[in-house]
């Protein structure tokens, strides 16, 4: 089922919690909305469900307007942060409800729970109850609960959230396994940004209520339309400075305390002579230790590495460039032989790699 | 958590839900009583105040006032003095024995003082088993007049009565007194009485109005008691004996309310008080070793006062169990020779047969419309963000302050030669909404708590999985709080069981007799109808412990909450 939401707004007393939201999820998408806490995520999963109703806009499932429908016609299933089994209910008893307020004959009941009970690899525990289930298994049980009833929108409140670390990672693949095999449209929230840019068909980035940006998790990380979609994925190192020039081939060279920066990807538009800030991906940048290396670089600045911590799979080291600020650079562990403490290096990256924006734009520009 | 409902709309079942609430309270609340205060104000059509003027000259009436209010202030300070020292002790001294003192001070608190007057009334006659023994010991030449009044014993009984709902609002209020503002107090050199006085106390004045307001109200309109002490010169009484007479005048109207503007005032200036006086308590995270060790004299010394207080304070009902199964007891300590036979005449008898019945009847018809409408309301409070909550909650609590000889009196007034509700030709609908009225704050807050206790997620999920309203409280909701609306369904039969004033009142025609009447009815007939009452009341006894042991297990630690304010 489609969901579309054209121009909702929500609004708690004097809080907005949700301005102008507008989205279109596809037929049997994964959908993710992202974004920090209070920024009106779980409001517009709430939205959708119809546990609250708009003060503006639409909410349509396929053509069919929602607003006036009440939850319980909506043929939503949503999967609560806390799982909200019922505990006087054991497992068969969770799953099979959906099923029994709809009236289904117990012989069809008692086929769907075992299909689904399997399918989230639960068969066996039909006789438990939910306090007698392990996190993970509860979070499976809480998916067989609304799959059983094939609703057309599969809601998803932050469901990983109560899980260890590595149970979080296995369930991720979990989800997208049994999103592929069911075809059902999922949304899903989630404050996480590794879970939502490994799981998800697209992402709606959110901040302060509105939409930051939509699209695949490719195209927000690595071409953010905005300072805040820049600044909340991954990290970013900052340097602050002005525009000197624009060349005749469109790069904007900008003038720093650490020398010329240059740059093709202006997140905002700016002008020469403009204060704006040069944001650089700390795995976009490398580390040459080496003179003869610098030739045909474009970007490079010269700093002493001072700090260095070993992270298994990369190497990030801190570099003090010639201001006495600090950049944050990681490199692959396999080519940061050489490279140490004190060590007079410099730090290189593409023309392409460089976000130009504004320094009073989006949120406040704190490094993540 | 109020945020998340905010942008709910209220169904359509809702909103009926809503309105027959409504509906309720105004016809078995607000009319009563309003019908009650145009009986004072407007007696023929003109207001006037003359007939308030006329209760206070009628000397009769003017003497009854000014005995009720010294009854009240009495029991209410006489019940202060003895529940201080033993919520202090039990609360800051520990000492072997001390958890289950803490529950058995309780157990006077089920037992009815109109059943426990009678036996007092036993056990203090001139020729009664306390001057027999006295005697017997020495101590005494002459028997001594113990119940000139009936002042004394009325005191008594309602203090041994009450004592425990002062010491639970005490001792809770004494919970809430973090024990490092004592130490505090001791750290700057103050001794344990100037502690006590300029620290701990003053803390626990929202307590101390909380409970004082509650036995204040319960003394002043107890109907029973008297009663059966024949202690008339009481307001509760005057207006009992004008209805009994068949005679309300408008001079009875504005004696109930008079009443009704005393309990209103009460109730609200405690509230006022508990609220405006509310010491917010740093939040600690541990809790502190509590109190001081008592030693082995201490301990003795706690067992012993404890013990002597739960005695005497069951003493009139065991009196009343020797009186129901005693062949004679006449001047002699203890009863010469047992028998059933009263028992036996309880089943043969037919009035107590059917008093049997009925009470069980209407006491579980009452329960029952007590859950529906405990749940109904705290799920409007809890859940919903609707117009007029506060209102809701008001209603639901105002009960607390109308008492029954109020409501019961209101009920004559209202629904007296009606087609439908008439208490003179059928008093039991009346009868089951006046006892379900009477214990409605108990269940709703029994309801509350349970609807705070569970998440409003699973009632959500449940909405999601296309379940509609009822089928949400009937499958999830009320499951999951079942053991709260149990313990105070049983709370509420339990006391229906042993109703006075409204029973007494409404109960016209023996054949609806419930209990309580029938015991009261049967206390004044000459021959053995003492004895078949106080059998009667031991049957009450039962089952009124038996529900109260039932709902403590099941509501647990809660069950403190039940009686606060």
């Amino acid at each position: 089922m489609r969901v579309v939401l054209e121009n909702v707004s929500k609004k708690f007393g004097s809080v907005l919690a949700v301005e102008e939201v507008s989205f279109e999820v596809e037929e049997g998408e994964l959908f993710f909305l992202l974004g920090p806490s209070g920024c009106g995520k779980t409001t517009l999963l709430r939205l959708i469900a119809g546990f609250i109703s708009p003060d503006r806009g639409k909410i349509l499932f396929g053509e069919k307007l929602m607003n006036e429908v009440p939850p319980n016609r909506r043929n939503t299933g949503m999967v609560f942060q806390n799982y909200a089994l019922w505990p006087h209910m054991t497992v068969r008893k969770n799953v099979e409800y959906g099923l029994r307020v709809r009236k289904i004959p117990s012989r069809e009941r008692l086929k769907a729970v075992d299909e689904v009970l399997s399918l989230v690899r639960m068969s066996g525990f039909g006789d438990r109850y939910p306090n007698e289930l392990s996190g993970g298994q509860q979070q499976r049980v809480a998916l067989a609960r609304v799959l059983v009833v094939r609703p057309d929108v599969l809601l998803l409140d932050e469901p990983l959230s109560n899980l260890d670390a590595k149970l979080r990672i296995e369930m991720r693949d979990e989800i997208r396994r049994i999103h592929k095999e069911s075809g059902i449209t999922f949304v899903y929230v989630t404050h996480d940004q590794k879970e939502a840019l490994s799981m998800a068909d697209r992402i709606a980035l959110m901040n302060e209520g509105r939409i930051e940006q939509i699209g695949t998790p490719r195209d927000i990380y690595s071409a953010p339309k905005s300072k805040f979609t820049a600044m909340f994925l991954g990290r970013m190192n900052p340097i602050p400075g002005r525009v000197v020039r624009v060349t005749p081939g469109g790069e904007i060279v900008v003038g720093t305390a650490v020398g010329e920066i240059r740059t093709d990807k202006p997140v905002e538009e700016v002008s020469v002579g403009e204060d704006v800030e040069c944001l650089i991906r700390p795995e976009a940048m490398r580390i040459l230790s080496e003179e003869w290396a610098l030739a045909g670089e474009r970007n490079v600045l010269k700093g002493t590495v001072v700090d260095h911590a070993y992270l298994g799979e990369i190497d990030e080291f801190q570099v003090q460039l010639v201001d006495g600020s600090k950049v944050r650079v990681y490199v692959a562990s396999s080519e940061s032989k050489g490279v140490e403490r004190k060590k007079e290096v410099a730090v290189a990256f593409d023309v392409g790699d460089v976000l130009l924006c504004k320094p009073s734009s989006g949120l406040a520009g704190e490094e993540r | 958590m109020a945020e998340r409902f905010k942008g709910q709309k209220l169904s359509q079942s809702a909103i009926l839900g809503l309105f027959g609430l409504g509906m309720f309270f105004l016809a078995f609340m607000v009319y009563p009583v309003l019908r009650v205060v145009w009986g004072a104000v407007r007696p023929e059509g003109r207001f006037t105040l003359a007939f308030f003027a006329v209760v206070f000259r009628n000397p009769l009436l003017k003497e009854s006032i000014l005995n009720s209010f010294k009854l009240s202030f009495t029991t209410t300070l006489v019940t202060l003095v003895v529940s201080l020292p033993l919520a202090y002790v039990l609360m800051r001294v520990r000492f072997a024995g001390r958890r289950w003192l803490s529950a058995l001070v309780l157990v006077p608190l089920v037992m009815p003082p109109f059943v426990g007057a009678i036996g007092m009334r036993h056990l203090l006659a001139r020729f009664g088993s306390v001057n027999l023994l006295l005697m017997d010991l020495g101590v005494i030449e002459h028997p001594i007049t113990w119940l000139a009044s009936g002042f004394g014993g009325v005191v008594v009984l309602q203090v041994l009565h009450l004592y425990p709902i002062m010491y639970l609002n005490l001792s809770s209020a004494l919970a809430n007194v973090d024990p490092s503002l004592e130490d505090a107090a001791r750290n700057l050199g103050a001794g344990p009485w100037r502690r006590f006085r300029s620290v701990t106390l003053p803390l626990m004045m929202p307590g101390v109005f909380a409970g004082a307001s509650i036995v204040f109200i319960w003394a002043f309109t107890d109907l029973g008691t008297p009663l059966i002490f024949g202690y008339q010169k009481l307001v509760p009484i005057q207006i009992f004996n004008k209805i009994s007479e068949g005679s309300v005048d408008p001079t009875g109207y504005a004696l109930v309310v008079l009443v009704l503007l005393l309990t209103l005032a009460t109730f609200l200036v405690s509230k006022r008080v508990f609220s405006a006086g509310r010491y917010e308590m740093m939040p600690r995270g541990y809790i502190s070793q509590q109190g001081t060790r008592a030693g082995a004299l201490g301990t003795v010394a706690a067992h012993f006062c404890i013990g002597l207080l739960l005695v005497v304070a069951l003493l009139p009902h065991i009196s009343v169990v020797l009186r129901s199964v005693a062949d004679r007891w006449f001047m002699t300590i203890l009863p010469e020779k047992l028998t059933g036979e009263y028992f036996s005449a309880l089943a043969s008898h037919k009035l107590t047969a059917s008093s049997i019945r009925n009470s069980v009847f209407y006491a579980s018809a009452s329960s029952l419309l007590d859950i529906a409408l405990g749940v109904a309301i705290a799920y409007f409070l809890v859940r919903k963000m609707i117009p007029g909550r506060s209102l809701l909650d008001a209603m639901a609590m105002l009960p607390l302050a109308l008492p029954g000889l109020v409501l019961a009196f209101g009920y004559i007034v209202a629904f007296s030669r009606t087609r439908l509700l008439d208490p003179l030709v059928n008093p039991v609908p009346l009868l089951v909404v006046a006892y379900a009225i009477r214990r409605l704050p108990f269940i709703v807050r029994a309801a509350y708590a349970g609807f705070q206790q569970v998440s409003p997620a699973f009632e959500e999920a449940s909405f999601n999985l296309g379940a509609g309203w009822m089928q949400t409280i009937r499958r999830i909701t009320v499951p999951l709080i079942s053991a709260n609306l149990i313990a105070g369904g049983l709370m509420c039969f339990a006391f229906a069981m042993l109703e006075v004033s409204a029973s007494l009142v409404l109960a016209l025609k023996q054949r609806f007799f419930p209990i309580t009447k029938t015991i009261y009815f049967l206390f004044n007939r000459i021959g053995d109808g003492p004895s078949i009452a106080s059998a009667l009341g031991v049957i009450g006894m039962v089952l009124l412990a038996a529900s109260i042991l039932v709902s403590a297990r099941l509501m647990g630690k809660r069950m403190g909450a039940l009686f606060r304010m």
